[in-house]
């Protein structure tokens, strides 16, 4: 059986384009096979890999030669650094990939779901989620089970990927376009500016992006100017839209096309398809997916779902059906989300619990109480803000309970404001 | 300059957090040219809120229709002086 470097060799032996262009560089497939990286031949099947990194020529070879081994990955960001110890643990992770270096952690016991797919010597892939317990869920998927699905040839365009290297959308567009000899530009920053030079410098026809980034692309005065010509279809996910923002972003790109994307990590890939592109319903479907509405709340039946977590119980009721949490309104055979259930906080496409802030926060001298919201906002869809209660005879310091947090905690998830006053008593995160 | 616009130069300031970077009505506050990310962004319209209580007015950049006008007030900082000067002779 061919390993996945060899089937992805013979995809693109013959095509004289590169499959991605990185920092200006323009990388051929043979470029990223190639490519100089960690030694890795420690690494065995079934073994738990941490691969820290970005979409880099690097860390995409590593990642191919680490799915080659049979292993288990869990690609993971520098942006999530604070949290790196809390998923190697809650993922079993066995080795650390980083910067070069091969680190193994030495583990006793083996969890369950790895064992499995241990045995059926299959390639897995964690993520992190949000959940309601209130730390990030290791969600483990059957990654051997995932690939069969490129086995379909499928159209591609040149795409920016916008997604992170530790997101199911970014993985997903990685392979995509390594299956189908896309191209796949990686812009040199997250900003409007550099995004907008990509697309103009790479003939990019496709933005994948959330609309946090398109609310920062009209307020930035680009729109319609800046827009180069090249750029054919938008899509967007991975928070909620609002009307206003769509409805202007049609109005002034008459000649770009706007899907929104529907994904939870849970269930692997699901398609959705908008009403119009000036619409918020979608309907949501795809090979093996199914869905269904109770009490205004979508459930979704997926082929392609997860194992399961690593670190919490199962989310799917007895007959395999997801609580996808999110309000819907049904109309016919679309439906738009409205809100959602749950104490979840969406800041530009970044989801965590309030708890996971109000858990740092319980670790400063003094704190007695704490509450986190999500606000909405028009320039990141939502920020936190923390109300904190300090022990009886302590004063509270904003800058300094700011930076103790923001030494801990990603940027997305610091509260952009911080009170002190009294929490209702009988809060579920008061000290014990 | 108005004793609030002064403030609202500070608040920029402090969450800019570089000295040597003066600040100018025509400074773009998002896009080409900011010092500013999106969240220094959303922390300066946070700051604006507690100024805007000090004058006694509430200072509204979160709802449906400062939405609308978001393309606008979010485009310099003079703009947003401007709303903010707006909103208050509006609620006086």
């Amino acid at each position: 059986m061919s390993t996945l470097i060899q089937k992805l060799q013979q995809i693109w032996q013959n095509a004289d384009y590169p499959f991605l262009i990185h920092q200006g560089r323009e990388l051929r497939f043979t470029n990223i096979a190639d490519q100089k990286t960690a030694n890795i031949d420690e690494i065995k099947s079934g073994d738990v890999v941490a691969l820290i990194g970005d979409f880099d020529p690097e860390s995409i070879s590593l990642l191919l030669q680490i799915i080659d081994k049979g292993a288990i990955i869990v690609p993971l960001t520098e942006d999530t650094k604070g949290q790196h110890d809390y998923f190697f643990e809650a993922a079993c992770v066995d080795v650390v990939v980083h910067s070069g270096e091969v680190r193994r952690i030495p583990r006793t016991e083996t969890h369950p779901l790895v064992a499995k797919l241990r045995e059926q010597e299959h390639a897995g892939l964690i993520l992190f989620s949000t959940g309601t317990t209130g730390r990030p869920k290791a969600i483990l998927h059957d990654l051997t089970l995932f690939l069969k699905r490129f086995d379909t040839p499928r159209p591609t365009q040149r795409t920016i990927n916008f997604l992170l290297f530790d997101h199911i959308g970014g993985i997903n567009t990685l392979l995509h376009t390594l299956f189908n000899k896309g191209v796949v530009i990686a812009p040199e920053s997250r900003t409007v500016d550099s995004i907008l030079s990509t697309i103009r410098d790479y003939d990019v026809e496709v933005l994948p992006t959330t609309p946090t980034f398109l609310r920062m692309m009209l307020m930035s005065g680009a729109v319609p100017d800046r827009i180069p010509s090249c750029l054919k279809l938008i899509t967007y996910g991975t928070e909620r839209m609002d009307q206003p923002t769509l409805d202007q972003l049609c109005e002034l790109l008459p000649s770009v096309d706007f899907r929104q994307t529907f994904g939870m990590s849970e269930l692997g890939i699901v398609r959705a398809k908008s009403e119009a592109r000036d619409s918020l319903f979608m309907r949501i479907g795809g090979e093996g997916v199914e869905t269904k509405v109770v009490d205004d709340v979508l459930y979704i039946r997926s082929r392609t779902r997860m194992l399961g977590y690593m670190n919490a119980e199962s989310p799917f009721d007895e007959e395999g059906w997801y609580n996808t949490k999110d309000i819907v309104e049904v109309k016919g055979e679309f439906f738009r989300v409205t809100g959602r259930i749950g104490e979840v906080i969406n800041v530009g496409g970044l989801k965590f619990m309030a708890s996971e802030v109000e858990r740092v926060a319980l670790e400063y001298p003094g704190v007695s109480l704490v509450k986190v919201i999500g606000r909405p906002n028009p320039i990141s869809g939502q920020h936190a803000e923390m109300t904190v209660q300090m022990a009886e005879g302590v004063d509270g310091d904003a800058k300094l309970l700011g930076k103790f947090l923001a030494e801990r905690l990603p940027v997305h998830m610091q509260p952009r404001r911080i009170r002190f006053e009294s929490v209702a008593v009988g809060h579920r995160f008061k000290r014990s | 300059m108005s004793d609030f616009k002064e403030k609202i130069y500070a608040e920029l300031q402090e969450v800019i957090d570089n000295d040597d970077i003066v600040i100018t009505d025509e400074m773009p506050l998002i896009g080409d040219g900011s010092v500013l990310d999106s969240m220094k962004v959303v922390s300066l319209c946070i700051a604006l809120e507690d100024v805007a209580a000090d004058l006694g007015f509430e200072f509204d950049w979160t709802s449906n229709a400062a939405m609308s006008r978001s393309r606008s007030m979010f485009r310099s900082v003079g703009a947003l002086v401007e709303e903010f000067t707006k909103q208050m002779k509006a609620q006086q």
